[in-house]
Parts: structure tokens; C-alpha cells; sequence
């Protein structure tokens, strides 16, 4: 009786996710079966269906490299994010509710608030040559040319991970207010120092926020597209923009999905990796 | 039981249809394309009505390039057309590759009526498939069009706007301007000049150019690529567009660089001390066409009013001027500020310095170039 209940129950969940169900199969997994069969096609006009254009792929060093350098660009940000942004959540957690705690807030969503291509574009004003960072290090005379950080890999992270943050400081804060405070003044009270009580304690209980957060972050990096055009220039190739090169200036459609299918693969494996991992901390969490 | 039953089917199904008919709305909304606020009818219609052409009605979708193009046409473009022939003009923001991709994908069923495509993705688009030839009768100004810009013999619409490739460069930095394209070279512009990738017609017409300079053509570019591979040392960044490459420019980061005279004027119209050289041998024109789609959902004549006042004297003037700067093709245009002080009132004096490329020879290895550049100046 109870099992049919609860049956009864999940059938009705069912019906009500039936609209976003059929669009989601209507525009989301239809163009990409249909982006899988185009990679397959062999180009040209020959028809059937190989894998010769994925042998192109992984058969030409420039490719490897630039999908070496989109997942190092995600791996780098997701870090950054996650290295600057845990003290932020922390911090956030720590306050009290009122007026700084709303305060805070607005300043971890503010990056939000206005378009990624305004926030590339202030990046540039920061990066230049006669830009926020060089102005004032030249004026310390703590160097004597201006660096070069426009156009180069770092100043594509520096960038990406200002735009990102709030991917991955939001879903820490949201785990952080599942932490129960009493598990961290038990630690302490039992002679713990404040390292080992964040270690052993707060770390691990908040590792289901580090790994949303890292998904979010690492998914939304390597396939950002305006970024790292305007900020890397045009000499520093990543997936999203070869893909538009591939597919409009090109019209080599089948490739353009091909590479389009590959990055969607790299980052359905970090997806995979990262919630194992999520599954092997919940044991921790829910204990 | 049944009866409870059946109203929780109901009630679920209700909500099921009316989430279904809220979502198809909102879809059919997000398709909808931005319609232009119609222009005060008033004084200028009713003189409108007196002009060639006379009242059309209807309405017509017209692509023009985002950015500065989509703003002048939304903004000059669709109010007179209005005002002049009565057609209500929607803007639609796409690049030209992205106009021939939408065409070529669905020839039956065009998202839009007019498309705008500058020579390199024109010459190389099917254009018998996508387009129609233009009915040259429906449209008054064409007979005022200078010679070059009728459009070929296939006839297909003509060119609506110039724009000139020539050396950009920060006039604070230089004390004269710099005389032809092999000055990016000299050893005092290491480190300062800007490149744009192969990608945008501003990239592949220099790179072709470079080519001219030192002995090649059109259809071998080679020694261009080996006199960009001697300055890459020196090149100080090259930009994914030409519209990046301007703001390289404007934020210092480069000082000399191939560069559309528009981008240049516009950068001095607000007040920077920018400068545009024509380089020994003329300055590159780049002819933007519009022509009517085949199979549009507008009337001929709303799209051939709609094109006709594009290349209408009083729409260029408008262009012409700041803050837009487009290249007239019509020659009843007077030039004004920045351009006539460049070159004169008169835009023959700026046409005459024009040469055009053959980029029927160079589409033919684009693709080839555009990759092998990619590849070339990648770091």
C-alpha cells in the first residue's frame, strides 16, 4: 500500500516535469543527436557515415593543443574561483545576518548584475598597456615597460574567473549554511587547533558546495566564447571559438560538430569525475 | 474513486496544456524579431509622400551588421523608410556568414527579406540559390549610384555603403603619416603594430595586399605569409575582429594597424588624435551589397523601398556623416566635418582612391589561409 502511494506520488512529479521534458527533447538532446551525426559524416560530398572526421581531430597537434589549452583554461579558473572565492563564502557564512551580510551578498552577485561582454571590455581598461595594473606599477617604478598581459593566457584567467566567481561562491554558501556550527565548536572544544578543525570539519562538509560550485565554473569557462576572443586576441585559440571559425567562416560544418561533440565529451567526463567524488564525500556529509 | 480521479487527470492536464500554450507563446515571442517603433508621421511623410517612389506599404525584414550598422539602419534607415514610403522595418543583427548560412539553410522559408553582405562572403555565396536578381525599375536612386557601385552584371543589388582599408595609426605617437604598408616593417614600429585574424574581410584584404606588395596576387598569397611570420616578432597583438582591433588601438595597446577609414573617423569624431594614411598604391575598398532574398515574406517593392532608400542621397547624407562615416555610393552625397577634411565635399575624391580585389580568386583558397594563419600566429 505504501509502495503504491509513493508510486502514485513520483507518477505525479513525473506529469509535471512532462513540458520541460518534451523541450527539452524537442531543442536540447535533438540538435545534439544531430550535431553527432553531422560530426560523423565524412565531409564533402561523399556520403555515410565515419569517424574520419574525429581522426582528423586527434590526428593534427594544433587541435590536441587547443583542447589541451581549454581544459587547462577551465582547470586554472575553476581553481582561482575556488582558491579566492572559499574565504569569500566562508567569510559570508560567518557574518551574522543584517545589514553586512546583505551587503555581501550584493558584492558576490554584483558580477551579475552586468553583461559578460561590459565586464571583458573593463578588463581590457585593466590589462592594457596604459591599463590599471601598468599605470600604477609603472608609477611605484616597479617596472620599467609595461607588461604584457592583454592577449596572453593568464589574463584570460585573470578575467574569467572575475566573471565566473559567483558560480562558485553561491552553491559554497549554500553548503555552508547546511554546516551545523556546533560540529566545529565540539571540534575546538576538544582541544583542536583552528587548521585542524577546518581541515578535518569544515573542508570535508563542505566539499558537496566545491564540487557544484567547480562543475559550474569549469562547464561555463571552457565553453565562454567572448572572453577569451576579446581578452586572448587572436593568437590564443580556444574549443568555443574554433568551433565558430569551423562552422561560420568555414562552413565546415562536419568538423565544426566534431569538435563541438568532443568538447561537449571533455567536459560530460569532468562532470562524471567530479560527482563520483561528490558520491564517495557523501558518506561524510550524511553520517 | 473514478470521480476523484478523473479531476486529478483534468486539473493535470490543464496545467500540462496551459504550461504548454504559455510556453509556445513565450517561443513564439523570443522569435519575434524587435519591430522598430514606426517614425512620426507628420511633416516628413506628408513631404514624403511628394517624393520618388511614393507610398508602398508593408513591411520588410533587413539585415544590417550589429553594431554601428545595426544602429544607423535602425535609426536612419527604418524611420525613413516609413516616413518616405510607409514600409515598417525590422532590424536583424547578423554577419554576413551568418546571414548566407541562415539563406542556405532554409532557401524556402528566409528569415529575412534584405541581406546585407560585404564582397569576400558574397562573391563566394550561392547566389543563385539564396538571392534574386534586383528590380533595378522599383528603385529611383539607382541611376545616381557611381558606376562601381551598380553591382555586377549578375545584377543582384547594389552597393550600399564603401569602406576603405588603409594604415591606422595614434597620431600623438607619429610625426608624420606613414607612407605605404611595408612601413609596419621598419624596425621603429617593433613592438606597436596590430593585426586582425584572416577570419574578417579587414584581415584577408591586407594579407592580400601585403602579397601585391612584394610580388604575389590574389592567388598566391605565400610571401605574405612569410613577411607576417618576419614581423610576428614585433607584432604587439593580433585581434579576433576588426571592431577588437579598433580598440586596441584606442586603448594604446597598438599604434599602427590596417584599419576601415570608418572605424578611424569615428575615433576622431570623439575627440582622439587618430590617423588614416592611404598606402602607396591605393587603399582597399570593401563594397557592402544589399540585395532581396529569394522567396521573401515582403512584397518586392516593400524590400526594393526598403533597399532604394539605403542608397537614397538623403539616407547616405545621414550616414555619412557623424557618427557613422559609411563610404557613400551615391553621388549626390556632399561629405561633411572629418571625411571632407580628409578628403573633400565631393565623394569622388575619396572613390577615386579606391582599388577593389578579385575576390573570386580569393575565395577560392580562403578557407585554406584562414586556418593556416590561425595556425601561424598562434602562440
Amino acid at each position: 500500500m505504501m509502495q503504491g502511494k509513493a508510486l502514485l506520488k513520483a507518477g505525479k512529479g513525473w506529469s509535471l516535469v512532462f513540458p520541460l521534458t518534451i523541450f527539452l527533447l524537442v531543442f536540447y538532446l535533438a540538435p545534439i543527436v544531430l550535431m553527432v551525426i553531422t560530426s560523423l559524416s565524412p565531409g564533402g560530398d561523399v556520403g555515410g557515415m565515419s569517424l574520419s572526421q574525429y581522426a582528423k581531430f586527434f590526428g593534427d597537434g594544433f587541435n590536441l593543443k587547443v583542447l589541451w589549452d581549454t581544459i587547462w583554461l577551465g582547470v586554472q579558473t575553476t581553481l582561482v574561483c575556488l582558491i579566492l572565492g572559499y574565504p569569500l563564502a566562508l567569510l559570508h557564512s560567518r557574518t551574522r545576518p543584517g545589514n553586512w551580510r546583505s551587503i555581501l551578498t550584493f558584492l558576490i552577485i554584483l558580477p551579475l548584475l552586468t553583461s559578460a561582454v561590459v565586464r571583458t571590455f573593463a578588463w581590457i581598461v585593466i590589462l592594457g598597456r596604459q591599463g590599471v595594473i601598468n599605470s600604477a606599477l609603472l608609477s611605484l617604478s616597479i617596472i620599467e615597460e609595461p607588461l604584457r598581459l592583454l592577449s596572453t593566457h593568464h589574463g584570460v584567467v585573470a578575467a574569467l574567473s572575475q566573471i565566473q566567481m559567483p558560480l562558485m561562491i553561491l552553491p559554497l554558501i549554500a553548503s555552508m549554511a547546511r554546516l551545523d556550527p556546533n560540529l566545529e565548536s565540539a571540534s575546538a572544544s576538544l582541544g583542536s587547533a583552528s587548521w585542524r578543525t577546518f581541515w578535518r570539519i569544515t573542508l570535508p562538509l563542505t566539499l558537496p558546495g566545491i564540487i557544484s560550485g567547480s562543475l559550474l565554473v569549469f562547464a561555463a569557462s571552457v565553453s565562454s566564447f567572448i572572453t577569451p576572443s576579446v581578452i586572448g586576441g587572436g593568437r590564443i585559440m580556444f574549443m568555443p571559438m574554433y568551433i565558430y571559425q569551423q562552422a561560420i567562416s568555414l562552413f565546415d560544418f562536419p568538423f565544426a560538430a566534431t569538435i563541438s561533440t568532443v568538447l561537449l565529451v571533455t567536459v560530460l567526463i569532468v562532470v562524471v569525475l567530479l560527482s563520483s567524488l561528490g558520491r564517495l564525500t557523501r558518506s561524510y556529509t550524511h553520517t | 474513486m473514478v470521480n476523484r480521479r478523473f479531476n486529478r487527470v483534468s486539473r493535470r492536464s490543464v496545467l500540462g496544456a496551459g504550461l504548454f500554450v504559455g510556453s509556445s507563446m513565450l517561443l513564439k515571442a523570443c522569435g519575434q524579431p524587435q519591430t522598430t517603433a514606426p517614425a512620426p508621421a507628420g511633416e516628413e511623410a506628408a513631404t514624403g509622400g511628394e517624393a520618388e517612389g511614393g507610398a508602398v506599404g508593408g513591411s520588410v525584414i533587413a539585415v544590417a551588421y550589429p553594431g554601428a550598422w545595426e544602429e544607423a539602419h535602425r535609426e536612419v534607415v527604418a524611420s525613413q523608410v516609413k516616413a518616405n514610403r510607409n514600409v515598417d522595418a525590422t532590424i536583424v543583427p547578423l554577419l554576413a556568414n551568418d546571414q548566407v548560412a541562415q539563406l542556405v539553410a532554409a532557401p524556402d522559408n528566409p528569415p529575412f527579406d534584405v541581406c546585407l553582405l560585404d564582397e569576400g562572403p558574397f562573391r563566394a555565396a550561392p547566389r543563385e540559390e539564396i538571392l534574386q536578381p534586383f528590380p533595378k525599375e522599383l528603385s529611383p536612386s539607382f541611376a545616381s549610384l557611381f558606376p562601381d557601385f551598380q553591382g555586377d552584371d549578375e545584377g543582384w543589388g547594389p552597393t550600399v555603403a564603401v569602406t576603405a582599408i588603409g594604415i591606422g595609426y595614434n597620431a600623438d605617437k607619429y610625426e608624420s603619416a606613414p607612407a605605404a604598408w611595408e612601413e609596419l616593417w621598419n624596425p621603429e614600429n617593433a613592438g606597436r603594430v596590430g593585426l586582425v585574424t584572416m577570419n574578417s574581410s579587414l584581415g584577408t584584404a591586407f594579407m592580400v595586399e601585403v602579397a601585391k606588395r612584394f610580388g604575389g596576387s590574389e592567388a598566391d598569397i605565400e610571401v605574405a605569409f612569410q613577411k607576417i611570420q618576419e614581423l610576428l616578432p614585433d607584432v604587439a597583438a593580433v585581434a579576433p575582429s576588426p571592431g577588437a582591433l579598433a580598440t586596441l588601438l584606442q586603448q594604446g595597446e597598438v599604434d599602427i594597424a590596417p584599419l576601415y577609414l570608418n572605424d578611424i573617423l569615428s575615433m576622431q569624431d570623439a575627440g582622439l588624435n587618430m590617423g588614416w594614411a592611404i598606402p602607396e598604391g591605393g587603399s582597399i575598398g570593401i563594397r557592402a551589397s544589399m540585395s532581396i532574398v529569394k522567396n521573401p515574406q515582403a512584397s518586392l517593392e516593400a524590400a526594393a523601398a526598403y533597399i532604394d532608400t539605403v542608397i537614397s542621397a538623403e539616407a547616405q547624407n545621414t550616414l555619412a556623416a557623424p557618427p557613422y562615416f559609411f563610404g557613400p555610393t551615391n553621388s549626390e552625397v556632399k561629405l561633411l566635418g572629418p571625411f571632407a577634411e580628409m578628403f573633400s565635399e565631393n565623394p569622388q575624391d575619396l572613390i577615386s582612391q579606391l582599388v577593389y580585389l578579385d575576390w573570386d580568386t580569393i575565395n577560392l583558397s580562403r578557407p585554406e589561409w584562414i586556418e593556416r594563419f590561425n595556425r601561424e600566429v598562434a602562440v
